[in-house]
């Protein structure tokens, strides 16, 4: 195998943080003496990224993510732990490793308030010294696959939520970057947006090769869009791997979804599992994972069954239910 | 070099692209700093009316001083002033990170992104008040005005070296609201020549803090009241300013955690 584009390797990184204790007498003391702590945002993880992948970061708030994106851009600089990316150590910041990776923050913006999105393109374009051509070339695609062509020459401060974020990116994509950190692409934005913003990640995933890292607590947008996640939560990384694993992993039960020709007193079925809905006629039933064909042999057998279907949990559960610390 | 030249011509053509949005702006600038200087030529009028020499400076020699301060200001203006009050702003809210990922010095970036066109209008009430003095001052060789353009510029870096660093506190205070303020005091040290604070405050401002290398020794030079190699030792001011201002911006940014989001 090639070298990984991405290599993380028992990063760490705490914050120092200081306490205060309520009150205005408690402000007024912390002025003079602090306690201080430390936050472990991102406690020893490690992993790795191939070319061309688009991985998924899922986690709570607070769970680490954008911490662990801003180590990737040379932002932070780490505690301790190894981290290289496209052969560069980031926090060093050379242009040349900068020319060649973009970051976008669902919640920060880089496009000039005032202005059309058009002209802080072409102060990028200066930046990262696009030539002309290639320039004209990236906009006019771009700007196409996220239809956002009629309103670049409007100021940014009229544009809805959903346009200025398709501009953002646009304005990061533009040095045709090899490596993309999206810190939460989809926040605030109603449905059809999300949907969109969506399609163009996968179809520049696809078109560009670039390697992407996608944050977003957005189940949605990784759902959709990932073959592989790294869940994270306080600093630490839960699971990494295929997504459709993950409820193999860690979900303990299974659906049984199934419909009665008539009403079937519920107290009958407990000893089939845990009744989760109940609709007179139909019911979905959580079992066992490993029990599930026998619990469902069973059913058919001593009930008038006249649909019956075994399902995995849906992963929103499933991972929710991670993020809780409980089993499903 | 020519990268820099490139992008600094870019932030000018955006920053007044942006100022154009709201152009009446510019209207009502000219007209204040207008108001703001025949204020100020009254003020030496009156005191002038009483005597006719204060810390060994005659009327004419101080209205080219406050016509010489007035460009200065305009061209600080222009260039960096606003830019660099924004930097709190980035600090606190995080914003910096957008410019830290970008292959582009980052202190070259955030002291230029703000510049304002409109500010060289400016200029001109400076310049017709210098044209005034000059007429009871007599004429000046050419030297003498490459001395002052020099001594201006160096100025201009001084100043700039001294407020980025005061700027850069922001990274501890997080919450920096009198950044500001701190220029207007600067600004009011800066009005008038050093030696109306005496001699030991002409010394303070001149050789501790060289506030006096901003716009007092170039006019000094200029009126021949000083021989024109101070103006090594105004080179001296700048090029330690701005070098301190690089040295601690670094420093402040190993430090910088950035607000999380």
């Amino acid at each position: 195998m090639e070298d990984p584009v991405i290599k993380v390797k028992d990063l760490k990184k705490y914050y120092r943080i200081h306490q205060k204790e309520p009150g205005l007498a408690g402000s007024v003391k912390s002025l003079f003496s602090r306690k201080y702590y430390n936050v472990e945002a991102v406690n020893d993880i490690s992993f790795e990224i191939g070319e061309g992948e688009l991985v998924g970061f899922i986690g709570p708030n607070g769970a680490g993510k954008t911490t662990t994106l801003k180590v990737l851009s040379g932002l932070l600089y780490p505690t301790s732990g190894y981290v290289r990316v496209l052969g560069f150590e980031p926090f060093k910041r050379q242009p040349k490793f900068q020319k060649q990776f973009s970051l976008v923050m669902g919640q920060k913006n880089q496009l000039w308030w005032d202005l059309p999105a058009w002209e802080s393109f072409i102060l990028n374009k200066e930046i990262y010294e696009v030539p002309d051509n290639q320039f004209e070339t990236i906009v006019h695609e771009l700007s196409e696959m996220l239809e956002i062509k009629d309103i670049l020459k409007v100021q940014v401060r009229k544009l809805s939520l959903g346009q200025r974020m398709k501009a953002e990116l646009v304005a990061a994509l533009l040095h045709s970057p090899k490596v993309l950190f999206l810190d939460e692409p989809t926040i605030g934005l109603d449905v059809v947006a999300q949907k969109k913003m969506r399609d163009f990640v996968k179809e520049y995933n696809q078109q560009y090769k670039a390697t992407i890292i996608l944050t977003s607590h957005y189940m949605g947008d990784v759902k959709e869009l990932c073959k592989r996640v790294i869940v994270i939560d306080k600093g630490i990384i839960l699971y990494d791997g295929l997504l459709e694993k993950i409820v193999e992993k860690f979900a303990a039960h299974k659906v049984i979804k199934v419909d009665f020709e008539k009403p079937i007193d519920p107290e009958k079925l407990k000893n089939i599992g845990e009744i989760k809905e109940n609709e007179e006629m139909h019911y979905l039933i959580h079992v066992p994972r490993k029990e599930a064909p026998k619990r469902a042999a069973k059913l058919l057998d001593n009930f008038p069954v006249v649909d019956l279907t075994i399902e995995e949990p849906p992963i929103e559960d499933v991972i929710r239910q991670v993020f809780n610390g409980g089993k499903v | 070099m020519k990268y820099y030249l490139r992008i600094f011509l870019a932030l000018i053509n955006t920053a007044s692209k942006r100022y154009l949005e709201y152009r009446w702006n510019t209207f009502g600038n000219l007209v204040t700093s207008t108001l703001s200087l025949i204020l100020v030529i009254f003020f030496v009028d009156i005191i002038f009316s009483q005597t006719n020499n204060i810390a060994g400076w005659t009327k004419p020699e101080v209205l080219f001083f406050v016509g010489t301060f007035r460009v200065f200001s305009s061209l600080l203006s222009f260039l960096y002033l606003r830019s660099i009050n924004f930097i709190p702003k980035y600090i606190q809210r995080g914003d910096l990170d957008m410019f830290l990922v970008k292959p582009v010095n980052v202190q070259f970036y955030v002291s230029l992104c703000f510049t304002r066109v409109y500010e060289i209008i400016n200029l001109l009430p400076g310049i017709v008040l210098i044209g005034y003095a000059l007429q009871s001052l007599g004429g000046v060789s050419w030297e003498g005005w490459l001395l002052l353009l020099g001594g201006v510029i160096c100025g201009l870096l001084i100043f700039y070296g001294l407020y980025f660093m005061c700027a850069t506190l922001a990274f501890w205070f997080v919450q920096f609201n009198s950044l500001t303020s701190i220029y207007f005091v600067a600004n009011s040290f800066l009005c008038f020549p050093t030696d109306v604070f005496g001699k030991n405050g002409s010394l303070v401002f001149t050789y501790l803090i060289p506030l006096g290398f901003i716009v007092t020794v170039p006019v000094r030079i200029f009126l021949a009241k000083d021989p024109p190699l101070f103006l090594i030792l105004s080179v001296f001011f700048a090029a330690l300013s701005l070098w301190l201002s690089v040295k601690f911006w670094n420093y402040a940014l190993k430090h910088y955690t950035s607000a999380s989001s």
